[in-house]
This record gives structure tokens, sequence and C-alpha cells, in this order.
């Protein structure tokens, strides 16, 4: 994991044009996707509540507290297809984290299913102090994807877009239906 | 503290027999800490210091007279932990020590004065940063002292101090002992040369620099470059030559001179055939005149591992001549010194082999005795134990490999294990006592290990010759000893098991050799070699991947074909994976991956992932667990005979140990059928408790619900004298929920339940005896007699307040059941204004109350009280979760006091409720103890779903006499959608 010291969080103004608050996906159904637009999933695994999380690219976005429990969490949303970055975790309203590097990026594919990877957040008691990672646990998005949304995964694939490439979908696909994988 | 150690003064030939005399190996015994970890021998030879773990973890001092251990320090807090220890002088002793809740290592120093058995002494604390380079044992009361500083830890300063002047941290410049380095990892110090050696971190490797004897500077003498090339140094003989174990010039560590003029390696003393040299220890005699002195080097011993059996191997006559007459004296061990003082011919010797655990013994080769110190493990019967036979295999590239081989010494099952060890390259088995080989060989079954090409020890091409062979030439190696030794053996079963790379192999053997394999065991394994390579956005720099390809070999497409994960359809044999949540190292995902293509393709596979848990389980009960489980499948899955040669009670507790895991969710998730599955094994043996969780289980909402079948269980663990079988019988039986328990039979289920230790119990008794039942009659004698009881004379007392809190509600409760009983009379009233009298100090005369409110009730923000938030009488569980009323008690005046605490029954009438554990009930009851005056809000809460029941709910206020005072009727309904 990457350690990271503490900023203060400063209160920035955001065009609200480019920036959406997403809460993830609730209802197993799939209602549709926009032209260039995919389905972006991505796991975030933390060890106190968070605030919030900042995603940067084609269009921003920033994930919400109400989907940022101190445990497993998987987020699901609608976002156009494209390159995407982990810009920032909050902490609370006074702390949060940079995520400076190029390690944070990831992309998004039209139609289809990015995972991207599961955020793991490590901070100590006072927040001053995070370890992160995009960690490639496919296996266990597919099978929270086929426990919660089993009528989305019948009706659009799901593709590994985090960090490196991994073909572990294609072959889990290629068992259920019963063909070589 | 005492260490209840024998001390018996042996002669070398004779050895007196160790160890208890238990039937079984009871692997409570076999996962857990030695009872001595470490031994320290004074300088002067005659006191020994210990690290002992029995009784609880501490610091203490050998008494030769008494022959145990007197304690001096305890760390018998979960937070403080003994990280080191040693002799400063002959009566004075410093350790380390560890308080983890703030990560900070402190000391302390030891004045010991032990006079014809009699141990005194005074202990001195010192809280600084920092770790002795060299306790001086030349140097009367002094030590070199490394000192880091709290502003920065990183920095290093070297100072030659008394034991007074590092408790007074007198730090000053006077003290300073010599020149540090920048960026020393740490200091040693070569007392024969006087030379200070130190490791430097640089650019990501290690360099040793030297600061010889008054040399002005320090000297970088050698860059280690590569993480199998070895250079340890052994002794410094002059400014320009020092002997070291290396293996930079030799396949295998040699010993060797190093010239640090030239940075070059000379002459190689003592190189073994085979094996790397794991210590050594050599002697400079001095000879020559004045300025000409020259020094020569003689080996005294060197050590190595001999067909996994440390060896070593001695050089000067008179230690030949001791080693011979130790061999003799403790045949078939490996004896090991551990600690020696200046005077060499007292030691303490480490005797073990790989079926002894080990003893220590004082060892004076004078007198030529070896005196029994304490044994390692003291309740492990040594005769349960079994021998590991060495064996060296050829391969057909001619390439020599040695294994391990243990058999049981009885109740074979004719199975053969083959268990494979981590890493792969740079590891190694050894024949040492290994706790996971017995209890698998305690249970019948063959274990083999195979030290393949990788494995350390042999030499840097058996090491390099292991690399990048994952499912190749390693597997290669392990399947041609397996073919050995089956030749020579006729097994029904064969098994692969291993951890980590073991994990890995565990498959591919299984995947390779169909023919050979009937189950695989893979633990916190690696099955997909390509997710190496992508298993996290930090894991894909140059520096990991590299470290990556050391181990497996540069990445390319062959290894999709030599990773079970893609090779699922080829995996035909039953498979227990186990992984833990947290593993850094092999990854969570590997084995989840693995698991999800076995059960998507329809294969026989069972997983178990241990929450909190990393590459490998890091507590004894969690190696038990995971024994256990693996035990269990192994015998089920080959359909191997019951091991009832185990004791019983072992058995039980195994089984008892998976099913808690699987019913509470502790250390892996919950898992219901699991846990009634090892339930039931445990109840089959005779486990109460197992009995009484499966009357639990039958009793409980669900398809599974039988509550014949629970009855009958809690019938048996009443049998078997499991406590609270028989109070929750005759409960469940006045709940209703059983109908096959008559009034005497509940008398006589409580009664029994109260003999066993349920010491609730006792006031249900008493509420039989105060209101009578069929077939017995009222006793309010007995009723007042248990009810005013004194419990905090019994056994509850000892045991804690938890417990005291929790008989005192129930007490409280039993006097609400009575008051609000049709059965309630005269004489029980008279029993429970006695029991409120007397134990609770309350009013019990009449009182009225007068109704204020009714309605939803809240809580007041920032205050601990609720109130009556809007008047209503009709409830809606979809908006209100609680409601209630509000009640004033009347005004009155009792006997001169002012506003007295008087006691009201509060009785709740619903329709029927079925909790999650399938009590049923229509009614409850409460005792409150308001104040005269006092406005009480009476509630009641429908948090939980099964509370949330539409129909008419009713709460009663009765005074202790039974009657009414104030009642009120509530509709509740139900507006959420189906």
């Amino acid at each position: 994991m990457i350690r990271t010291i503490g900023i203060v969080v400063v209160a920035a103004l955001m065009l609200s044009g480019c920036v959406s608050k997403v809460t993830s996906i609730q209802q197993d159904l799939d209602s549709g996707l926009e032209k260039g637009e995919g389905y972006l999933l991505i796991g975030v695994d933390t060890n106190q509540q968070l605030d919030e999380i900042h995603i940067s690219g084609w269009r921003s976005f920033i994930l919400t507290e109400s989907d940022l429990d101190k445990e497993q969490n998987y987020i699901l949303f609608k976002a156009p297809a494209g390159e995407y970055r982990v810009r920032k975790v909050d902490i609370n309203y006074f702390f949060g984290f940079r995520l400076n590097d190029d390690n944070w990026g990831f992309s998004v594919k039209p139609g289809v299913i990015s995972y991207v990877g599961d955020l793991k957040v490590r901070t100590n008691r006072w927040s001053l102090i995070g370890e992160f990672e995009l960690v490639n646990e496919s296996s266990q998005a597919l099978e929270y994807l086929e426990e919660k949304f089993p009528h989305l995964l019948s009706s659009r694939r799901v593709e590994y877009f985090g960090p490196g490439e991994d073909d572990f979908f294609r072959l889990a696909e290629g068992l259920q239906g019963g063909g070589e994988s | 503290m005492r260490c209840f150690t024998p001390f018996l003064w042996l002669a070398v030939v004779s050895l007196f027999p160790l160890g208890s005399a238990a039937k079984s190996i009871d692997p409570e015994v076999l996962f857990s800490n030695p009872n001595i970890l470490t031994l320290e021998m004074s300088p002067d030879s005659e006191q020994i210091a210990g690290h002992l773990l029995d009784q609880g973890e501490f610091l203490g001092v050998f008494n030769h007279k008494t022959g145990i251990f007197d304690g001096l320090i305890n760390f018998d807090k979960d937070y403080l932990e003994l990280s080191g220890y040693g002799w400063v002088d002959n009566d004075t002793l410093h350790f380390r020590y560890q308080d983890t809740r703030i990560n900070r290592t402190s000391h302390g120093f030891v004045d010991l004065s032990i006079v014809d058995g009699e141990v005194s002494f005074d202990v001195r604390y010192v809280a600084e940063h920092g770790y002795i380079v060299d306790y001086l044992p030349d140097s009367e009361n002094e030590v070199v002292f490394a000192h880091r500083s709290d502003r920065d830890p990183s920095s290093q300063k070297l100072y030659r101090l008394t034991v007074d002047q590092l408790v007074e941290e007198d730090f000053g410049r006077r003290n300073r002992f010599r020149k540090e380095i920048d960026d020393a990892l740490y200091y040693l110090w070569d007392a024969s040369s006087e030379s200070l050696i130190s490791l430097v971190s640089a650019n990501g490797s290690v360099e040793i620099w030297v600061l010889y004897r008054d040399a002005h500077d320090w000297r970088n003498i050698y860059r280690i470059e590569s993480s199998v090339e070895e250079f340890l140094p052994v002794s410094m003989i002059d400014q320009s030559k020092m002997i070291v174990l290396s293996n930079k010039v030799t396949d295998t560590v040699a010993l060797v001179e190093y010239d640090l003029d030239s940075n070059q390696f000379g002459k190689v003393l003592y190189q073994h055939e085979r094996y790397d040299l794991d210590d050594a220890d050599i002697v400079l005699v001095s000879a020559g005149k004045n300025d000409t002195v020259e020094q020569s080097v003689h080996i005294r011993s060197v050590t190595y591992y001999d067909h996994g059996r440390r060896s070593v191997r001695y050089f000067l006559d008179e230690d030949v001549r001791q080693n011979k007459l130790l061999s003799a004296a403790f045949p078939g061990k490996q004896v090991a010194v551990v600690s020696e003082g200046l005077k060499t011919e007292r030691k303490v010797l480490l005797v073990s082999s790989s079926s002894d655990p080990g003893a220590y013994y004082l060892y004076d080769s004078q007198r030529k005795e070896a005196a029994l110190i304490g044994e390692r493990f003291t309740r492990i019967n040594h005769s349960l134990l079994s021998e590991s036979k060495v064996m060296t295999s050829e391969m057909e590239d001619g390439t020599l490999v040695e294994s391990i081989f243990t058999e049981p010494r009885r109740h074979s099952n004719n199975v053969l294990l083959v268990m494979p060890h981590g890493g792969p390259v740079g590891v190694r088995d050894y024949a040492h006592f290994n706790p996971e080989v017995q209890y698998f060989v305690s249970r019948g079954f063959s274990v083999l290990q195979v030290n393949f090409r990788g494995s350390a020890g042999f030499g840097k091409r058996f090491i390099a010759s292991g690399r990048g062979e994952w499912g190749k030439a390693i597997e290669q190696d392990i399947s041609a000893v397996v073919n050995q030794v089956r030749a020579d053996h006729d097994f029904r079963n064969t098994c692969s098991i291993g951890s980590s790379y073991g994990g890995y192999s565990a498959l591919m053997l299984a995947i390779d050799q169909p023919a050979i394999y009937d189950c695989a065991v893979a633990m916190y394994g690696v099955f997909d070699i390509p997710l190496l390579f992508n298993t996290s956005n930090l894991r894909l720099h140059e520096g990991y991947l590299k470290s990556v390809e050391k181990v497996v070999g540069k990445f390319d497409e062959g290894m999709k074909v030599r990773s079970p994960f893609r090779l699922v359809d080829k995996i035909d044999v039953p498979v227990l994976l186990v992984a833990g949540k947290e593993d850094s190292v092999s990854g969570f995902e590997q084995s989840n991956r693995m698991k999800y293509v076995l059960q998507q393709s329809g294969g026989d596979v069972e997983f178990l992932a241990y929450e909190a848990v990393g590459h490998g389980n890091h507590n004894w009960v969690g190696e038990r667990h995971q024994a256990a489980l693996v035990n269990e499948f192994l015998v089920r899955k080959l359909g191997l005979p019951d091991q009832n040669f185990v004791e019983d009670s072992v058995r039980i507790d195994e089984a008892i140990l998976l099913a808690d895991s699987f019913w509470f969710g502790a250390a892996t998730v919950k898992d219901l059928p699991r846990a009634i599955f090892h339930y039931t094994r445990a109840a089959e043996l005779g486990s109460g408790k197992a009995m009484y969780i499966l009357g639990q289980y039958f009793r409980r909402p669900g398809p599974h619900k039988n509550l014949e079948l629970a009855s009958n269980w809690y019938r048996r663990a009443m049998d078997e004298g499991f406590a609270p079988a028989p109070y929750w019988l005759a409960r469940l039986a006045e709940d209703g929920v059983f109908d096959n328990v008559s009034d005497p039979e509940l008398l006589q289920y409580y009664t029994r339940a109260e003999e066993l230790g349920y010491e609730y119990a006792a006031l249900d008794i008493a509420r039989l005896n105060c209101l009578g039942g069929e077939g017995f009659g009222q006793n309010p004698g007995k009723c007042l007699d248990l009810l005013a009881s004194d419990r905090e004379s019994t056994d509850l007392e000892e045991k804690d307040d938890d417990l005291l809190k929790k008989f005192d509600r129930h007490r409280l409760s039993i006097l609400a059941q009575i008051v609000t009983s049709p059965r309630y009379d005269r004489a029980s009233a008279d029993v429970v204004r006695q029991v409120l009298e007397e134990v609770y100090d309350v009013d019990t005369h009449d009182v009225s109350v007068h109704l204020e409110d009714f309605g939803n009730v809240a809580r007041r923000r920032n205050a601990n009280r609720v109130y009556v938030r809007s008047t209503k009488d009709r409830i809606d569980v979809n908006e209100d979760s609680r409601f209630g009323i509000e009640v004033e008690v009347e005004d009155r005046f009792v006997d001169g006091k002012e506003e007295p605490k008087v006691a009201i029954v509060v009785r709740w009438r619903f329709p029927e409720l079925e909790n999650e554990q399938g009590d049923r009930t229509s009614e409850s009851s409460q005792l409150l103890f308001p104040s005269v005056g006092d406005e009480t809000v009476v509630y009641q809460t429908m948090d939980e779903e099964w509370e949330k029941v539409p129909g008419d709910w009713a709460v009663d206020l009765l005074s202790v006499d039974g009657t009414v005072l104030a009642s009120k009727q509530f509709t509740v309904t139900d507006s959420r959608p189906d």
C-alpha cells in the first residue's frame, strides 16, 4: 500500500456541470445506457467511514458517504466511457488525501460493466496517515454482481479495466456458458 | 512466580523419561508455546536466565537449589512482550520489552542477588529508544548502547555506559563510544578484534562497513547485491583480513577469508560438499613477539543442516571428544550449545529431535554431567511422537534431492500426505520437531516433505535450478520422490497438502498426477501465475515485478498452462482451499478465484476464508482450527475410519472448535449448516454442549425447525450434565414451546440445572415454590429463601460482576412474573414484599398512578430521557418504533421518607410474537422502581422485524399486590407495502 500524509481539505468551488455526486445503483435492472456510456464498478474496502472519494476524468464524480461505510462496499454507477483516475479520498470534512501520482488510473468502456479494482483504504486513528492501494479482486466483484445484480449481469458483460491486465471475467464467462476457457 | 520444572542431576549416560502420559496427542498442547523459549548463561557460567512462557510470560532465573525458575519480571499483559535480554555482568540482567499499545521499546535492568538459593532483586527501568550493541562480558557492569533519539529514530549514537549511567540517561559526549556511520541499520561489536561492524542501508542494498580497533574511519568492505548472496562476518583477523561465511566464490555457503584492502575473497577454510554452512566458530591463536605478532586461525566448529538435521562438526580435539560423549549420552538427538559463559566447560544445551521437541540441560564437561533444566513442552507424551526418516533420491538429471518422511508409530491409515514447502526458492524443510507434521502423523497419516530444487541449504546452483520451475522441475522432483516412497509402501490413498507455494504445488501435483492423488489441500496459495503480475496498481512497478520474476521467471504465456486456475477441468479430486482475507503475499484473490472456477465447473471444492488472517494463521488457536479442519476434510473425503484411537475429549474439542467458529462467525463467516455438521459430530461423541446447541438450532424458526428433535437434544444434553439444558428445557416448556413436560418435571429440571451449577435456576425454583403447580404445592418459605439469598457469597461473585448483574436482572424478572401470574396470592405477595424491602430497599405500600399521556415515544436530544412525542393510540410500525404511556406516581409520604422509591409492575399484552430464537410470547412483565412524584415513561420498542406485529397491544401497571393501577390499549397497524 502507498502511504500518504493527510491534507486539510480546503473547500473549493466546483462547477456543477463538471462534477456529479453519485450514489450506487440499488435496483437490479438495466435501465439502458446512453451512447458512449458504460457501467463503472469500483470496490472500496476501508477501515473507517469515508466522507467522499473524488474521481476525475472525462467527467468527474464524487462517491458519497452513503456508499462508503467502514467495511467492504461496491459502488456501481453509469459513467461516460473514457479514462479516469482516483484523485482524492476525504476521510471527513477536515481531512483528506490527494493521490497525486500516476498510479490511480483506470478506464470505462461503453456498453459493459467496467470493474476497475478495489480501493483499499487504511488510515490511522487520527487519519493523518493513510495507506491506499487499488487491488484487482475480480472474482469477489463478480460474486457481488451475481448476488446483487443478476439481471444486469445477464444483459451486460463485465470486463476488467483496473491496474494491469486480467482475463478472469472472460474465463468465468466461458465457464458459465459451458464454453472453452 | 515459579515455573515448576523438575531439576534432576543426571549422568550423561542415563536419561530420565520425559513428557506426559496422555494416551493421544492433544492439539492444544502440540500447537502451543514452549514452556522455555530461550536461556542465557551468565558470564561466570553460574547463573541461567530464561524467557519463560510457562504459566504466563516472564523473565526468570534458574534456582539451582530448588530446581525451578524464580520469576523476576512478569510480562503477562496482552500488550507487553519481552523482546530480548542478556547478562551485563554476573549479577545484572538487562531486558528489553515492547509495549504494543504505543509501539515503543523500553529497557530494564535487574540487580540480582542469589545467596544460598534465596533470590532477591531490584528492577530499574529506562524508557529510551535503542538497543544494546554488546554486553561487554569482559567488562563489569558496562554495555555499548546504540541510542536512537525520539526526534530522529533513524539516527543512532553509540555510548559506552555503566548501568547507572544508562538508567540516568547520561548521554553526554564523554560517554560516546566510537564514531558512528550514517544510515546504519545495525551495529555489531567484534570483541576479539575490538572492531565495530555495521550494516548500512545503501540505495536498496545492504553494505557492510567496519571500524577497526583504533582506526579513525569506517571502511566499506562489502556490498550485498543479491538476495541469494550470503556474507556473514565471523571474525576480524587483523585490519585487513576477515573471516566470513559467504557463497560469493563457492556454490555452498563456506567459511572463507576476505581481504579488506582488495575486497577479494581468499582461502576457503571450510566448505561442505553439499550443504550451506549456517554458523561457524573460530579460534585465533597469536604467535610471535612484540611487533611481529601474527594471528593464526583455527576452526573450532561449523554448523549445517545434513538431511534436515542440525549438524555441528568440531575440529579441536577436546571438542571432538566432548561431542562424542554427548552423542553417546543422547543417541539419535541433535545437541546444540545454546549458551555458554566465559568458563566454557559449562554450557546450556538444547537436546532435541524430530520426535522430541527438546529439553534444556546444563552440561558440565569437567564433571561429565548433564542436568535437566527443563523441557520445552512438558505436556506432550513423547512416546506418541514419531521420528522422521531422511532420505536422498537421485533425479533423472543426476540432481540429488533430500526428503523427510514421517510415518505414524501406530494407527496408520495408509494415507500418504505429500507436503511441499512454501517459497519455493530459498526455503526448506527440516527434520526438526514439527507440530503440523506430528499432528497429522498422530492421526494416522504418513507425511512426506521434499526439499526439491530451489530449496535452501544446498548451494547456489541448487537454488537457481528451482527458479521459474513452477509446475515443472519442482513438481517433477516431488513426483519422483513420491513414486519412490509409494513403491516401498502400500498406501491406500495419497493427498497433496501445502501452504503458499505448497498450496500451488498441491493442486499442480493433483493435476499432473491424477492417478496418484485422491485429494488436495491448498492453503494461502498462488493459483493464477499471471495474476502475480497484475495484482494491484502499486505492484506494477519494475522493482516489484522483478522480485516476482526472481521466483516465477519472466512472464510468458506458458505460465497460463501452469496455473491451476486455468486448468480447472483437469482437477478431478476433492479440494479444500484455505485462505486469509488479509493475505498480502499471495493475495486473497488467488484463492477466491480458484474457488470460483472450481464451483462454477462443478468441482468438489470446500473453502474457508479466515477473517483478519494474512498469509497463514498467526496464533495457536488458528493453527489448531486449521489442522482440525484439514483432518476432518481428509477423513470425510477419503472415507477413512473414525480416529477412535484419539481420546474422545480431544475429538470433541476439535469438533466444537470448528462448530463454534461457524456458529458464531468467529474467525470466519457464519455458516450454520457447517456448524450443525460439526456440532452433530461432537454430540455423537458425547458433548453435552453440542447437544444443547443442536436443541437450540432445531427450535429456531426455519425449515429445519423440529421441536421433537430439539426437545430430545435438550434431554440428551441434560443427561450429559450440561447445566443450561435442563433449565431451558423447563423454561421452553413453560413458554409453551415444548408440550411434553409436566409441572413436577419442570421443578425437577430446574433443580437439576441448579445442581449442575446453573445459578439462575434457583430463581425459577423460587417462582414455582411461590406459586405452586400441578402435582406440587406452594412453599413460600423456600421461595423467600431462594429469592432473598445473598448471591455475593456464592460462586457468582467469584465469576464476575456481569454475572451478578444478570442474576439480579433475572430476579427482578421473576418477581414480576410472580406478581402477574394467575396463581399470585396473599402468601406469594408477602414473599414479594419481603424481597423488595430487604433486597431492594423499596417501599411496598400501595401507590396510585396517574396516566399523564400516551402515544409514540422519542428520546430527548442530549438527554438520556424519553417523552411522549404525540398523543395517539393508533401506532403504525412504518412510522413509530416506540410507543407507550407517561404516568406519575401519586404524591405520598410514607414512614417519614420523602419521595420514596416504590415498586410497580409493568405488564404488556400483545399478539403472539416469535423471536429469532423461536421463542413465542404474548405477554411480558418487568419491575420498575420509580420515586413518588416522578414522571415515568413506560414504552415498548418495535426495532426488530419480529416485533412489528399489528393488532391490539395493551399495557397495565400493577401494584405489588397485583391490583391494576392503570391500563392503556393501543392499536398497532402496518402501512408498509408488502
